[in-house]
């Protein structure tokens, strides 16, 4: 087979690229090429198409019937990718995926697939996700008319633009239909007052600035929201989003906070726990993100922002050496620190 | 870096991810890689240096080295005791 190493010059990847993720987010009922689709899918796996078309509501009704079925969705993959990956991939992949599939994926699958797939659990990884398989299908849409044999993929191309998740069986397929809505803001999955991605049999997913949160943060109305309930709350950016919804000042006030000590854009808090005790928090914004406030419990012993700082790192104080010590990194919620250092500064060195 | 007793060699670059939002903080040479211990402690081997990028942070450079991938810790007053951060 002839090698590739350049594209056509007048192979359009903005406007491939704009397609996909308008199929991604598509929704509504199932489009007018469904059947079609499925045959041509089970007849790239050598498969007969199957007799029997069982149609569910959502993914999660999905997962239950899928459940209960004996699967060839292995057969259809491997025989689909093993013929057709190795081709691509080996030849201009770096510049198309550059251009085309992060940004589908990024606005498409991490926004709305795989918040989906957290919902619904394990039974997702059997899957054909319908729409949601737009990101790598931009990819390898992009070659259909330079690489024969990425016709392969024309059944799950065409089925992205019919329907939402599948579960193929042989001789039996479970189809699920596309979301009803999906709510974004930018590129985010977002919706303040409602469910942000529904299905038509009630399958919701909800979500704030990107963020999974159960539906009553997301549906009651900031002002009914009881600013205590931070507290209850383990996870870190369901917290940031409740802190973003009710208002810091608002949590401030009905906790009693008091300030212990500022440093910065950190200041150490003392929050009424309203069970007799008060003990100590950290405030401070996200870096990447100003206007947002984080609040962090931090251990009891801590007086000062250097002393929790050092707590929320891992940090003891004779780790510590600000001359000395090696430099590290903190992105969010993650540090990497030179293995083997003994030493370190007290900050890292670079903070994002 | 050489395999150590111990630790095993990952098939990905994920350095974490969130459970609520599918972000995740990805070292994105492709010489780096990334090794788990049994306890689940993770180490970053970047002999050239990389890039960490996630969704919403913006990237740090790493120059070249073996990382320890450390989680901030937060401490809950109910259960009185220190846990890692879970976003």
């Amino acid at each position: 087979m002839k090698r590739i190493n350049k594209l056509p010059t007048d192979l359009d990847l903005d406007r491939i690229r704009d397609e996909w993720i308008a199929i991604g987010l598509a929704t509504g009922p199932n489009g007018p090429d469904l059947d079609r689709s499925i045959d041509l899918v089970y007849q790239a796996a050598g498969l007969e198409p199957p007799s029997l078309c069982i149609h569910l509501g959502s993914p999660l009704q999905g997962c239950y019937g899928a459940y209960f079925l004996a699967q060839v969705r292995a057969q259809v993959w491997d025989q689909v990718w093993a013929q057709v990956g190795a081709q691509v991939w080996d030849q201009v992949g770096a510049q198309v995926r550059a251009q085309v599939w992060a940004q589908v994926r990024d606005q498409v699958w991490a926004q709305v697939g795989d918040q989906v797939w957290d919902q619904v659990g394990a039974q997702v990884g059997q899957a054909i996700y319908g729409s949601h398989d737009s990101n790598w299908l931009s990819f390898y849409w992009v070659f259909r008319d330079l690489i024969p044999s990425t016709h392969k993929l024309d059944g799950l191309s065409f089925l992205a633009r019919s329907c939402g998740w599948c579960w193929p069986f042989r001789g039996a397929i479970i189809i699920t239909p596309r979301p009803g809505e999906i709510h974004r803001d930018g590129m985010m999955l977002h919706r303040d007052g409602g469910a942000a991605v529904i299905y038509p049999d009630g399958f919701s997913v909800w979500s704030l600035h990107g963020v999974r949160v159960e539906q009553w943060l997301a549906e009651s109305p900031a002002e009914s929201i009881d600013p205590k309930r931070l507290l209850s709350i383990p996870n870190a950016d369901i917290r940031r989003e409740f802190v973003r919804k009710v208002g810091i000042d608002r949590i401030c006030y009905s906790l009693g906070a008091r300030t212990i000590d500022r440093c910065g854009d950190y200041e150490l808090l003392d929050l009424d726990l309203g069970d007799g005790r008060r003990r100590p928090y950290l405030k401070m914004t996200n870096p990447s993100v100003p206007e947002v406030w984080h609040v962090e419990g931090v251990h009891p012993d801590c007086l000062t922002v250097q002393d929790a700082l050092n707590f929320r790192n891992s940090l003891t104080k004779e780790e510590i050496d600000e001359i000395n010590g090696c430099d590290y990194y903190q992105q969010g919620d993650v540090i990497l620190k030179p293995r083997g250092a003994k030493r370190l500064k007290s900050t890292p060195n670079v903070l994002t | 870096m050489k395999a150590m007793n111990g630790y095993r060699k990952l098939n990905h670059c994920r350095l974490a991810e969130g459970e609520a939002t599918g972000h995740h903080h990805s070292a994105a040479s492709k010489t780096a890689t990334l090794w788990e211990s049994d306890s689940g402690s993770r180490v970053l081997s970047a002999p050239d240096g990389t890039d960490v990028i996630h969704q919403e942070h913006g990237p740090i450079t790493l120059p070249p080295g073996d990382y320890d991938v450390v989680r901030v810790q937060e401490y809950d007053h109910f259960a009185e005791e220190a846990r890692t951060i879970v976003d």
